[in-house]
């Protein structure tokens, strides 16, 4: 690896967290959240709606989408990433703008500036690798995150089970109704 | 022997106080130079300036390069340890290592590792967990792996324990020095290095108030231990410095013929803090 590589590579490790683990967090947060969300709602429209049926075979469902739902369906996924990024986005603005106000600064307050300096790299370098690192490693690393958190909100691979619902009626015992219990399963291809 | 550093009319001054105030001098490669000073004098100054850290007036070559437009050159040849503790707290050992070897074509990172082997350092742990003596211990370990001409230590052990302090400069005497290399050291624990000089820079306001070698100092001082029925002839002779102990005044002398010095009472050669002391009197009055 070159010095210019090296010099990014220090930015990295000193900014690991505003970087790395500020998008990884949020991410998490987010998926989280949807997964709590979906919760709700299954327990919700299953109390609602007495005749929920078992599991839907994926094969069934495609079926009986025309093409026109599958695009609708892809306009849903993909308002999905926008808003993961999106959000991303504004934490990224956050992150970056600290960067910058403490870069170079933070060096002369910590004195570590006399390290850095005793090595030979040139001060246009060292300034050009917080431009690039601002500029180029966070965002790129926020969006990487991003995706892989879509990646993982849309395809994770294992077999969901929802549990049935049941109703009853409060003052007629008699009539009462369960559902099935219900599988998923998203294959890895 | 090259100069490895030739500075002629070297001058600086922040606003209206004068840092350095046309200095000139010369080192020779394989010394070991201290240059020593009462606080303000421009020590640092003239290390910044050596460095290329800071801008300054008259002309200096450094390795035959100008530290001012060809600094980053210059660091492939010249290290410094600029005080203690400049190392990022952030940075991992193993992280530091993997930098300053992937930015610095004369590192051996063998050399380094073997280096903190002998220490407690471990290379998952941060600066900001170190102590002290243990971040200064790293960074002569990185320093030292450097394959470098100069050597450039300001304050290098400042506010280390003895312990740390003694094998510090050990180290680097053993390890390090050799006929190729030079390194200039500044320090107000004068006792502790005047074993190790070659060459001496006394700077007093921004000046040069001595330029020898160990041997020429040895020639030219002599500290005389005198009877009191003595001391008025030991005066005739214009001492620099008197002061009493046990009773008996100690002179110290500049050039005055051994053989009348020693007529007057027992000779020693002076240690370096007496020299510095006499030489500097009234530097904060």
């Amino acid at each position: 690896m070159n010095t210019f590589g090296w010099l990014v590579k220090r930015e990295y490790w000193e900014h690991k967290g505003g970087f790395y683990w500020t998008p990884v967090w949020v991410s998490g947060i987010m998926l989280l959240l949807t997964v709590l969300g979906i919760m709700a709602a299954e327990v919700f429209t299953s109390r609602a709606n007495i005749q929920v049926n078992g599991g839907i075979p994926w094969e069934l469902i495609s079926e009986r989408l025309s093409a026109g739902d599958f695009v609708n369906a892809g306009l849903g996924l993909d308002l999905a990433y926008v808003a993961l990024v999106a959000l991303l986005c504004v934490v990224l603005f956050f992150v970056v703008f600290f960067y910058l106000l403490g870069a170079l600064y933070d060096d002369r307050r910590d004195r570590s500036v006399f390290f850095w300096k005793s090595l030979p790299v040139t001060d246009t370098a060292t300034v050009l690798s917080k431009v690039a690192a601002a500029l180029l490693l966070a965002p790129l690393l926020s969006l990487v995150v991003a995706t892989l958190a879509y990646v993982v909100l849309a395809v994770t691979p294992g077999v969901y089970a929802h549990p049935a619902a049941s109703v009853e009626d409060m003052y007629r015992p008699q009539y009462s109704a369960r559902t099935a219990t219900g599988m998923m399963e998203v294959k890895a291809q | 022997m090259s100069a490895v550093i030739h500075a002629r009319g070297l001058s600086k001054s922040y606003g209206k106080t004068i840092a350095l105030d046309a200095v000139d001098f010369e080192i020779e490669s394989g010394r070991i130079v201290g240059l020593i000073g009462p606080n303000g004098a421009g020590k640092t100054t003239a290390l910044k300036a050596i460095l290329g850290l800071s801008e300054f007036d008259g002309e200096l070559s450094v390795l035959g390069l100008d530290p001012r437009s060809q600094r980053a050159q210059l660091m492939e040849q010249v290290c410094f340890i600029a005080d203690v503790a400049v190392l990022p707290r952030w940075i991992r050992v193993s992280e530091a290592i993997d930098f300053v070897g992937g930015v610095h074509p004369r590192f051996s990172r063998a050399k380094c590792e073997a280096f903190l082997a002998r220490t407690k350092i471990t290379p998952k742990m941060r600066v900001r967990e170190m102590s002290k003596g243990m971040i200064v211990q790293l960074h002569l370990a990185l320093i030292m792996a450097i394959d470098a001409r100069l050597l450039v230590l300001d304050e290098p052990t400042l506010g280390l324990d003895i312990l740390y302090r003694k094998t510090f400069y050990e180290n680097l005497l053993s390890e390090y020095f050799d006929e190729n290399k030079t390194i200039i050291v500044t320090t107000h624990q004068v006792e502790e290095v005047e074993h190790i000089l070659t060459d001496l820079i006394f700077i007093r306001d921004g000046k040069i108030a001595l330029n020898a070698s160990m041997d020429e100092i040895a020639d030219r001082y002599a500290e005389v231990m005198v009877n009191p029925d003595k001391a008025e002839a030991a005066r005739a002779l214009h001492p620099l410095n008197e002061r009493q102990v046990f009773g008996k005044s100690i002179f110290l002398f500049d050039g005055v013929d051994r053989a009348r010095l020693a007529a007057l009472g027992e000779l020693h050669k002076p240690s370096i803090a007496d020299l510095f002391v006499a030489t500097m009197k009234g530097t904060y009055a």
